[in-house]
């Protein structure tokens, strides 16, 4: 159960951070491409470009990207362009847009698409938006599943230490003849199974975290930009140990209640 | 009048919704006082001395243990009534995960006295019970009148004040009976109380104390003169 439960945890907590640094790469960029003119009276067609984009609602900055990064940026492709190559390269614009999540590229397109015939908007958030609800999916699921796990896992242990002392109900019955207070004699059952917790909640918790680490293993060696960073923190490392020491402290309360409820029956 | 350290008036008592197992049962027993408690199977011994070590209320009536009335006894207050009992279960109720020594040695580890001199003492008792060579094994290892003597090794470690004892000598030899019996009378001589459920006549009649005998569920104390005449 120890073992699930950090698991779980786990891929919540990973698919909690996926969100959080897709969200953050959702800085609101977008590049516009306008196609090179034959005649060259490009820089005219540049300026229109730039003011009709300022105008639009929710433009931050829009500003031309030099030529000259422009083949630095298609030089792995093309190949090093001589100086005085004449070639069609296409005019890019890179805008900044204020609130990324309220900012619709449609809008831009629209207005640039009667001043400047053929201008074509990349937004890369499109891919981005669908990634991060994907991750929003993935992570009320993970939190659905830990809630599940976790009522279980509660269910489970509370049922294995009631199981677990049926068969100590004739020394708990023994220590109460003896006049062994209820205090004590829950207590006592209390460290035992505080003792049987430590141990169980141990071996799960270090099975998970074999099985975790070495799923960040194969993460890494598949490393693809996209891939969620399985990278644990600190903080993570504190919410998948409190799946152990939840658990025993579930061990530990369930033991002395149950010891108090079968104590409560007797005279 | 002796001080009484347990008085029953007009007991009756039932388990459940079932008939009633003992009816009107009223006596007293006084400090220091020596008692065998007869009656054939069934008569319901072992129900009356429930009642004397507190496992159950009964279902009417009145119980005073040393002067208390339990009805009115806070629930906190009874576990240190319980440590002043010394009972011999007519199952013997030995922890099979503890050894010979550790099962004697718990009603002192319940009263927070154990330490090393006490658990010279513990070897010492087992000893005279005759189970010198079986100290540290396992009740599940030991001959049932062998468990027996452990069991009342247990009862008697704590020199209770009142010692009740359901079938002591039920599963022992004679000559093993008769060496119990002087243990109880030993403890007995101290100050102890002592009631002894038996179908040994043999020894009700070789030890001479007073009898109380059950039957069908009412109390029938035979007078000591009567006992004599045996
Ligand atoms: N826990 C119980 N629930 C219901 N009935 C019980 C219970 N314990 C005993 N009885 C009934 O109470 C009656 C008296 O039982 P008890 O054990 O007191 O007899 P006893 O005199 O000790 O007999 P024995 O000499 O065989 O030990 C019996 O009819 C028995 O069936
Ligand atoms: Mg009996």
């Amino acid at each position: 159960m120890v073992f699930l439960g950090s698991l779980t945890a786990a891929f919540a907590v990973i698919a909690n951070h996926s969100l959080r640094s897709w969200d953050n790469q959702l800085t609101g960029r977008l590049t516009i491409q306008i196609p090179p003119l034959e005649n060259g009276a490009d820089s005219a067609r540049l300026d229109q470009a730039l003011e009709t984009i300022r105008g639009v609602p929710g433009v931050a900055t829009a500003d031309v990207i030099e030529p000259a990064t422009v083949s630095a940026l298609l030089e792995p492709w093309i190949g090093t362009l001589p100086a005085d190559a004449d070639l069609p390269m296409p005019h890019l614009i890179d805008v900044a847009v204020n609130d990324p999540h309220d900012f619709k590229s449609t809008d831009l397109a629209e207005a640039l698409a009667t001043v400047v015939p053929g201008a074509s908007v990349d937004d890369h958030r499109i891919f981005l938006v669908g990634l991060i609800k994907l991750a929003g999916t993935v992570r009320a699921l993970a939190i659905i599943t830990v809630v599940i796990i976790g009522m279980s896992a509660v269910a489970a242990v509370v049922f294995a230490t009631r199981s677990g002392l049926a068969i100590h109900a004739p020394t708990i019955e023994l220590l109460h003849l003896m006049g062994a207070p209820d205090a004590y004699i829950a207590s006592l059952f209390q460290r035992h199974a505080l003792l049987l917790g430590l141990r169980g909640s141990l071996l799960g918790a270090l099975v998970a975290a074999v099985a975790l680490a070495s799923i960040a293993r194969l993460a890494t060696e598949i490393d693809t930009a996209l891939l969620p960073d399985l990278a644990v923190r600190p903080l993570d490392v504190l919410i998948i140990l409190a799946v152990p020491v939840t658990a025993v402290l579930l061990v530990m309360a369930t033991a002395r209640l149950t010891v108090l409820r079968s104590l409560v029956r007797m005279a | 009048m002796a001080v009484e350290v347990l008085r029953f008036d007009n007991i009756g008592m039932r388990y459940g919704v079932g008939p009633e197992i003992l009816r009107d049962v009223s006596f007293g027993l006084e400090q220091g006082s020596f008692h065998f408690l007869t009656g054939s199977s069934g008569a319901g011994k072992t129900t009356l001395l429930k009642l004397m070590y507190l496992s159950h209320r009964p279902s009417r009536g009145l119980v005073h243990v040393f002067g208390k009335d339990i009805s009115v006894t806070p629930r906190a207050s009874l576990p240190a009534l319980r440590r002043r009992i010394g009972v011999v279960f007519q199952d013997f109720r030995l922890l099979d995960h503890l050894t010979a020594v550790q099962n004697v040695a718990l009603p002192l580890v319940v009263s927070g006295l154990k330490d090393d001199k006490l658990d010279q003492h513990v070897r010492e008792l087992l000893t005279w019970v005759g189970l010198a060579d079986r100290l540290d094994a396992k009740p599940s290892t030991l001959s049932g009148g062998q468990q027996q003597r452990v069991a009342i090794a247990r009862a008697v470690i704590n020199r209770p004040r009142l010692l009740l004892a359901d079938e002591p000598t039920g599963n022992v030899d004679n000559e093993i009976a008769v060496r119990l019996m002087y243990l109880f009378e030993e403890l007995n001589k101290m100050g102890t109380t002592v009631v002894i459920a038996t179908h040994n006549d043999d020894l009700i009649s070789q030890f001479r104390h007073p009898v109380l005998q059950l039957s069908s569920g009412e109390l029938i104390q035979l007078p000591p003169r009567w006992q004599r005449g045996r």
